[in-house]
């Protein structure tokens, strides 16, 4: 929690992820090349959800060479390997982990790892194997600064917060459809990092189970601004505050995030 | 899904979040707020940092101490403390009129009815809150949903300076997974009861039978139905000190001697009743409430059949109340006196003169001297050696 000697909360808005050629001519240059995206993204927000490690382990080198392009001060936040949280396989995992951490050591070293995403589907439930799991993986990862995303309700309960407390992991507040079963508008800072994601509001597509057009949706300047206070709360709370938009179809996130950081800059939290 | 409209507004703490407000370098250390020149002086109040030390309100300060080496303490400031709590309700008022005070620190505001002026309930909450930030610096819990509990259940969850909406399909199944020690009612001698009974989080107490609830205690099935979401009980804009009037009193050091309990429930009772005669009113009910040196709470109630607006009767009837609470040989810290039941006195007509006319004209001449020379003009001797 904040104490008078430290600075400010250090608030930052950005995408979840950035490399996606259809924002070409919306947010993107026409001309640009794809290997200056990430430059120009770096003069438009201070801070980038980095997606593609979910799909495969990053290599040190990869980082590195990321790190180099960025042509403005920017951090990142990592969103782990699905081996560790969609497709936990209880014999290899820990190699995982490993692998993993070797993969983000050069940006953790360098001070540019905000955080480590573990974003855990709503399969993943408050069951015994799964705490016990969370734990270990928790534990296991417990040199990075951590946060979790849960897409089940249930684990919204008094124990869990206790435990991410004590662990000093954050938890992360969704903008999501309302359905049954999701988790509930929601926000608590567990740790010095508050994190929020904002998914869209696309409720039937969300059912449709198309992980294409899930997070097809345009937020309102409205429903951001309401956004506004729930951020300025938060930020008493923790040393640094990420937002992301993973609405990214049509370039929508990077709109709304250039829209939020607005808003938030006229509430003078940024 | 809509959310509810039941906003709870929970100000946890609210006198070391206060005494943090006005000095910025008490924020991320350990202090409470207590009265340090009293001997057996007790933890009021704690900073976060504190409670992590493992300290916890009502503790005695030299145990405090002995936990937690160089807590600083500051003192208690009343008057600010009740500055906030009515700058919480004034801004829940600029929302709505159904605003209920209920305890330091809470608020019950019913936003049915307020959509076309602050937007969606979720909305409104934010607004609210951010209000609050401005107006008092406090960063409170909130939490929105169909009805009270599961609202207060809900701010002891996402706590500190937490948010929750709930829509009412999602309230049963967030409350049932919290420890049952989470639901209102449910206090420190019940709590080890349930841990008896195998009763952990609120979901076990909500599935008992309508038998077992009853072998709970009489607020059994009232607690049983808390448990699972029902509450019907409205915001209530009608002050607490309409309600019922209460106060404490704390022993310093603690007791167990009856003369002195009784003393002060009388002290307490005159002071109360005087205020309610102010009004035309009476009380017909007494509540005690007792807290030991252990930190266990007890109460005991008493009744009566008309409304009592005398000292010696509402005195009687606290002594009722006293009776029944004090079942333990153990040392009291802390005494409080709830008068309920609280309906306009109006003379009473009796067909004959009746028999206690004397005490009722002596009640007359105290509160005459009493409404003009102030409550401390004249009191029984007893009532200053209780004190001394």
């Amino acid at each position: 929690m904040n104490s008078p000697s430290e600075p400010p909360p250090d608030i930052r808005i950005g995408t979840s992820g950035y490399d996606y050629p259809e924002w070409k001519g919306i947010f993107y240059p026409k001309a640009l090349g794809r290997k200056e995206y990430l430059g120009a993204y770096s003069e438009a927000f201070g801070t980038l959800e980095l997606d593609f490690p979910y799909y495969g382990t990053p290599k040190p080198g990869d980082l590195r060479e990321l790190m180099a392009r960025a042509r403005k001060p920017m951090d990142f936040s990592i969103k782990a390997n699905r081996a560790l949280t969609h497709k936990i396989d209880p014999a290899a995992w820990k190699d995982g982990v490993d692998e993993f951490a070797k993969g983000i050591g050069p940006l953790h070293e360098a001070g540019r790892l905000c955080a480590v995403l573990l974003e855990f589907p709503s399969s993943f439930r408050y069951r015994d194997d799964e705490r016990r799991y969370l734990d270990k993986a928790l534990k296991a990862l417990s040199a990075f600064p951590l946060v979790v995303e849960f897409r089940s309700a249930q684990w919204f309960n008094a124990r869990v917060i206790d435990g991410l407390k004590e662990r000093r992991v954050g938890l992360c507040s969704v903008d999501l459809p309302r359905l049954e079963g999701l988790p509930p508008l929601a926000d608590l800072v567990t740790s010095d990092a508050a994190y929020v994601r904002f998914h869209g509001r696309n409720a039937a597509a969300w059912l449709s189970g198309d992980a294409g057009t899930r997070c097809e949706y345009l937020y309102s300047r409205e429903e951001l601004d309401a956004w506004v206070p729930r951020l300025e709360a938060m930020s008493t709370q923790a040393k640094t505050l990420r937002v992301y938009f993973n609405n990214h179809r049509r370039g929508d996130a990077a709109a709304n995030a250039r829209q939020l950081m607005a808003l938030a800059a006229a509430a003078k939290l940024v | 899904m809509g959310s509810g409209t039941i906003l709870h507004v929970n100000a946890i703490g609210i006198m070391a979040a206060i005494e943090e407000i006005r000095d910025r370098s008490l924020r991320g250390r350990p202090f409470v707020v207590a009265n340090a020149l009293s001997p057996r002086a007790v933890v009021l109040d704690l900073s976060p940092r504190a409670h992590r030390e493992g300290l916890r309100r009502g503790m005695v300060l030299p145990v405090a101490r002995d936990l937690c080496p160089g807590v600083e303490v500051r003192p208690p400031r009343p008057g600010l403390y009740r500055a906030a709590e009515e700058a919480l309700r004034s801004v829940g008022l600029g929302y709505t009129p159904l605003v209920e005070r209920a305890g330091s620190g809470h608020l019950f505001i019913d936003l049915a009815g307020t959509r076309r002026l602050f937007g969606a309930p979720e909305d409104a909450a934010q607004k609210l809150r951010g209000r609050i930030m401005e107006e008092t610096g406090l960063s409170p819990s909130i939490a929105l949903s169909s009805n009270k509990t599961v609202s207060k259940v809900s701010t002891r969850v996402f706590r500190p300076a937490g948010f929750v909406a709930l829509s009412p399909n999602e309230e049963s199944s967030l409350v049932r997974m919290q420890p049952v020690g989470l639901l209102p009612g449910v206090g420190t001698a019940l709590l080890g009861r349930f841990g008896l009974l195998g009763i952990d989080t609120i979901g076990d107490l909500a599935d008992l039978s309508e038998s077992e609830a009853r072998a709970i205690g009489p607020r059994g099935p009232e607690l049983v139905a808390k448990a699972r979401g029902i509450d019907s009980s409205p915001v209530d804009p009608e002050p607490p000190e309409r309600r019922a009037v209460a106060g404490e009193t704390v022993f310093e050091p603690d007791t167990t001697d009856p003369e002195v309990l009784g003393l002060r429930s009388g002290a307490i009772v005159a002071e109360l009743a005087f205020a309610l005669r102010k009004d035309g009113l009476g009380a017909r009910r007494a509540l005690i409430e007792l807290t030991y040196t252990d930190g266990l709470r007890v109460s005991g109630s008493a009744g009566a059949a008309r409304i009592l607006a005398r000292d010696d009767e509402l005195l009687s009837l606290a002594l009722a109340a006293l009776e029944r609470a004090r079942k333990r040989r153990v040392r009291v810290r802390r005494l409080e006196l709830k008068l309920t039941g609280i309906e306009s006195a109006g003379p009473e007509l009796d067909l004959f003169e009746p028999e206690d006319l004397r005490l009722s004209r002596l009640q007359s001449a105290l509160d005459r001297i009493r409404g003009r020379f102030g409550f401390a003009a004249i009191e029984p001797c007893s009532f200053l050696a209780a004190r001394a």
